[in-house]
């Protein structure tokens, strides 16, 4: 199928972006990055927005750089662009560790990061990355510039803080310590699909315990989100097989999974518990 | 497809029952829902609008409270629904009862969903409409309580309810959870992965 008639719009600065957005957002205008996400709903006639406001002529917007601390990744990053660490140290290895889980190749040539975060998928790695991790989110717009945490940004399937008008222009995620360990691990039918669940962890290990405890799950509810409960459980703990485990059950117990007719909420709770506890295993080892 | 969601509401069931068959309060705190017309006290014509992600559409259609047992205080909506860009539509069937909890009142939502057209061609089941119910329902169940608290500040409002009438209510916010699945459905298969 093709796509129902929209018009197109290249503008060439994020003024003249926002600029547009703010006209046609009422009329069903939407931003195109990478397109993975938007431009199979159109060509399938579910999507049939307006507008375009294409942003990939936008100069400026392809820069990942460090900024006081933060890694800045802007609106046009690819994701192939983690496959080298962008940035030395525990954050450039993490990204690069979890990029190659999104979907295929010529997909991650294509598809943006920021993309990824205004889509929302439940299942996406970077929206579990950036909550997890606790990324901020510059949104532009001409009523001018807010910033959003990762829990204020994300509220629920395909949602977001972003208002049609807006424009995720850059996400911002604080460097990991020199000594900072990871471990991500998610499961999926088949390489490339859409994860059923996954699990972000990390932490760093001082005088033998644990410290800076963070532990996310993605895919198993509406939003990925950290689980409090269980990072209390393992601050200041000596990673012990004993110790990860019962984090990984009180992720278990935490939980609110979603529920379909492919994967029971229990299958979804079952797979959260097993990954969180792979992942601080990694991360530990 | 069928699910079960539940609400709870801070009005004695006998009163609960009331708002509940008052379908102009009840239409007003659907997210995105727009009631049309009022064919007779059981049938009622309205629109919902409804989002996820770039997908966004409207489903026109109608409701019809098909069963109403006062004494038990359960009903049965019957709704049906098509998006006028005919991207499919929606038959689904909604039986809500009401029971005491508290000094409030529980309400029990049990929908049945069928979808046709494109919209039901593309792959099965998905991981999120569930999650996207209960968000639709506690939005509703807030805006509810914010209406109630409203209009027990103000005790001329029951009296002046509109006589009976039906519960569209859920039926349009289930022909917005349906298409909801629908959508992700495609997603789900088409999309990046």
């Amino acid at each position: 199928m093709k796509p129902a008639r929209f018009e197109y719009h290249a503008p060439k600065t994020v003024e003249s972006a926002v600029a547009l957005l703010a006209e046609v957002a009422p009329r069903e205008g939407r931003v195109l990055a990478g397109g993975q996400s938007l431009v199979p709903a159109m060509a399938l006639r579910l999507a049939m927005p307006g507008h375009l406001v294409d942003i990939n002529g936008v100069a400026g917007l392809d820069r990942v750089r460090v900024e006081a601390r933060e890694l800045v990744i802007d609106a046009c990053v690819r994701h192939a662009a983690f496959h080298r660490q962008v940035v030395g140290g525990p954050l450039g290895a993490l990204l690069s560790h979890v990029v190659r889980h999104i979907a295929h190749y010529p997909i991650r040539i294509r598809g943006t990061f920021c993309g990824s975060l205004a889509h929302a998928d439940p299942a996406s790695e970077w929206c579990l990355v950036a909550a997890t991790l606790g990324a901020r989110m510059t949104a532009r717009s001409v009523r001018g510039t807010r910033v959003l945490t990762a829990a204020d940004f994300f509220q629920g399937p395909m949602a977001t803080a972003l208002a049609a008008d807006e424009l995720l222009a850059e996400a911002r995620l604080p460097l990991l310590p020199a000594d900072a360990r990871f471990g991500f691990h998610e499961f999926s039918r088949r390489a490339g699909d859409f994860a059923v669940a996954m699990s972000l962890a990390t932490f760093r290990i001082g005088n033998g315990v644990m410290t800076g405890v963070r532990l996310g799950i993605g895919g198993v509810e509406g939003s990925p989100r950290r689980i409090g409960a269980a990072e209390a459980m393992l601050e200041g703990q000596r990673p012990s097989s004993t110790v990860l485990r019962a984090a990984a059950d009180q992720v278990a117990r935490t939980v609110e999974p979603l529920d379909d007719a492919r994967y029971a909420a229990g299958y979804r709770r079952d797979l959260a518990r097993v990954l969180a506890r792979r992942a601080l295993e990694s991360a530990a080892a | 497809m069928e699910f079960d969601n539940t609400l709870e509401v801070s009005l004695p069931p006998d009163e609960a029952w009331r708002v509940l068959l008052d379908i102009r309060r009840i239409a007003a705190c659907i997210p995105g829902a727009e009631l049309t017309e009022v064919v007779d006290e059981r049938t009622y014509k309205g629109k919902v609008s409804v989002r996820i992600g770039p997908v966004a559409m409207s489903l026109v259609g109608r409701a019809r409270l098909e069963e109403v047992d006062h004494a038990n205080r359960r009903a049965r909506v019957k709704a049906q629904g098509a998006d006028p860009k005919g991207r499919g539509s929606t038959d689904s069937v909604i039986d809500f009862r009401l029971e005491p909890a508290g000094n409030g009142t529980r309400v029990l939502i049990h929908t049945d969903v069928k979808l046709a057209g494109s919209i039901a061609q593309y792959g099965r089941g998905s991981g999120m409409i569930q999650s996207v119910a209960s968000q639709l329902i506690a939005r509703f169940g807030e805006a509810l309580k914010t209406q109630i608290a409203e209009s027990s500040s103000r005790p001329a409002t029951a009296a002046n309810a509109v006589p009976p009438p039906a519960k569209p209510a859920s039926g349009l916010a289930l022909i917005a959870r349906a298409l909801w699945d629908s959508i992700v459905r495609v997603f789900r298969r088409q999309q990046r992965r």
